[in-house]
């Protein structure tokens, strides 16, 4: 079976190429245009992985790792996260460090680095579980 | 400005100085020092910390503190205050420390007369306050630098992955390719939307946005934008309508610039529309002032974003609407524009009812003196 990203992002043309990136490379995807329907489809879906912008209409990229982490008995508490964001300082990669999120890209970043990042983070969740 | 009341704290232990500077200020102030004394650091630093001082005229040997660490421990308690220096020791070395660690003067004592002393003092207040605000000045402007690279990065993101697939042979389909090239496009233009839109920021922030004052016509400058957006109009099948009496008098202003104010309000009256709407250019005399309006009957504007509007780098959350690419920046220029016109912008809005972006400008003088004649005659 496919593997699922749900991707969080609220700019279209961003959404658009991440979507279409990751579809090439054989994902299922379910598109997410802001925090309360990304933090939705995370919880409902039941993901392979989290692709999340950090800056989000409604609640913000940190507040849907929070919520998704703190809740032990939710679905996608431990659920890769990768997050992907035009934000680029040092003070923003460590909070996403603190609310759990597995890897940190800053924007620009290629497809390519997007569909590794991504391979990656799912085969580290498989070794894990074998 | 400088005959505005100094206040002054002497930290000085000796009594007789203390007593003859205090008379010195009398003296040569004519009331425009309020002089406070201390004869402690301990003292002088604790005064500091209850109520603003503008300058500290400072010994530097106290019985608590001895040469350049009672500069510092002054500047430590008060970083905002103006610190000069009147101590006995006459050493140009010293001096040179002192200023750097953050005095604004340094005299000695017995060698400078009263009016030196006065001005002086000035002096340091006001060295003191624009030190403050170039600090302040300096952070505003890193805040921006990281911001606008943040805007940058977002349409450059989705240009450069779309060229990479694009030139990786990953888009095969013919529809595809040129629905990508079509964003690409999309991201350059909003790429020289944002460079476009901060160039006149830093104009404006550098007070080098001129306005030019000349008579002009809004009948003219609202038909002309008007006629320029009917296009963007019509692919939302927005009706824009005018009305302009026809005797509406000459303004003064820059038609450059206004038109640009004007050209945003009706841009965004467009991105906010729903398809099917009418907005409305509207000019009326209101007493001295010409006000121009943009009403539109789109999404409206939720009342906790309205104080906000006209703030740098503002957005207000459009998930939901067909609507991308702001800057954040229009209605903040648009805004400067107005003021520097010594005038003003607002809105008034409600949700799902449509928001009217006002504003107002001065009549030119020869078309306030032709309605005073209308009135008489």
């Amino acid at each position: 079976m496919r593997e699922k990203v749900v991707i969080v992002e609220d700019d279209p043309a961003a959404l658009r190429l991440v979507t279409f990136t990751l579809e090439s490379a054989g994902y299922k995807v379910i598109p997410a245009v802001n925090g309360f329907d990304g933090l939705r489809k995370a919880q409902e879906e039941q993901p392979d992985l989290l692709v999340l912008d950090l800056m989000l209409p409604g609640i913000d990229g940190y507040e849907i790792c929070h919520r998704l982490r703190s809740n032990s008995a939710g679905s996608g508490s431990q659920v890769p996260i990768l997050m992907l964001t035009a934000k680029s300082q040092q003070s923003d990669r460590t909070m996403a460090g603190q609310v759990g999120v597995d890897l940190y890209l800053s924007k620009p970043v290629s497809p390519e680095e997007i569909t590794a990042a991504v391979h990656s983070l799912l085969s580290q969740r498989q070794e894990e579980h074998a | 400005m400088s005959e505005k009341t100094v206040s002054v704290l002497l930290i000085e232990d000796n009594p007789g100085d203390a007593r003859l500077i205090q008379e010195t200020l009398t003296q040569v102030g004519g009331g425009r020092f309020d002089l406070e004394c201390a004869d402690r650091l301990a003292t002088g630093v604790e005064r500091l910390t209850r109520e603003p001082i503008d300058v500290v005229l400072l010994d530097l040997s106290l019985p608590d503190s001895q040469g350049l660490d009672t500069v510092r421990r002054v500047l430590e308690g008060a970083p905002a205050v103006a610190v000069v220096v009147l101590t006995g020791t006459d050493d140009n070395v010293l001096a040179a420390e002192a200023l750097h660690v953050g005095a604004q003067d340094y005299l000695v004592k017995g060698s400078c007369d009263g009016d030196i002393l006065a001005r002086t003092l000035r002096h340091a207040v006001e060295r003191g306050r624009l030190v403050r605000e170039l600090k302040q000045r300096n952070e505003e402007l890193d805040a921006c630098i990281y911001t606008v690279s943040h805007e940058l990065r977002t349409p450059l993101h989705s240009i450069w992955g779309f060229v990479r697939l694009l030139l990786a042979g990953k888009v095969q389909d013919e529809e595809t390719q040129q629905e990508f090239l079509g964003i690409i496009d999309c991201e350059c233009a909003h790429l020289a939307a944002l460079v476009g839109d901060f160039l006149d920021v830093s104009k404006i922030e550098a007070c080098r946005m001129e306005m030019r004052k000349e008579p002009l016509s809004l009948d003219e400058l609202a038909t002309k934008t008007v006629a320029a957006f009917k296009a963007v109009a019509d692919e939302k099948a927005l009706t824009i309508d005018t009305d302009l009496p026809a005797d509406l008098p000459p303004v003064e202003g820059d038609s450059e610039r206004l038109g640009q104010v004007l050209a945003n309000l009706v841009s965004n009256a467009i991105k906010f529309s729903g398809d099917g709407g009418t907005i409305m250019v509207r000019a009326r005399v209101e007493g001295p002032e010409l006000v121009v309006s943009v009403q539109d009957q789109g999404i409206g504007i939720a009342t906790e974003a309205l104080p906000h509007l006209f703030e740098r780098f503002y957005q207000v959350d459009s998930s939901g609407t067909r609507w991308r690419g702001g800057t954040g920046l229009g209605l903040y220029i648009s805004r400067q524009i107005v003021e520097a016109h010594g005038s003003r912008i607002w809105v008034d809005s409600n949700v799902g009812e449509g928001s009217t972006f006002s504003f107002a400008l001065p009549m030119h003088p020869s078309g306030t003196e032709d309605i005073r004649n209308d009135k008489a005659a």
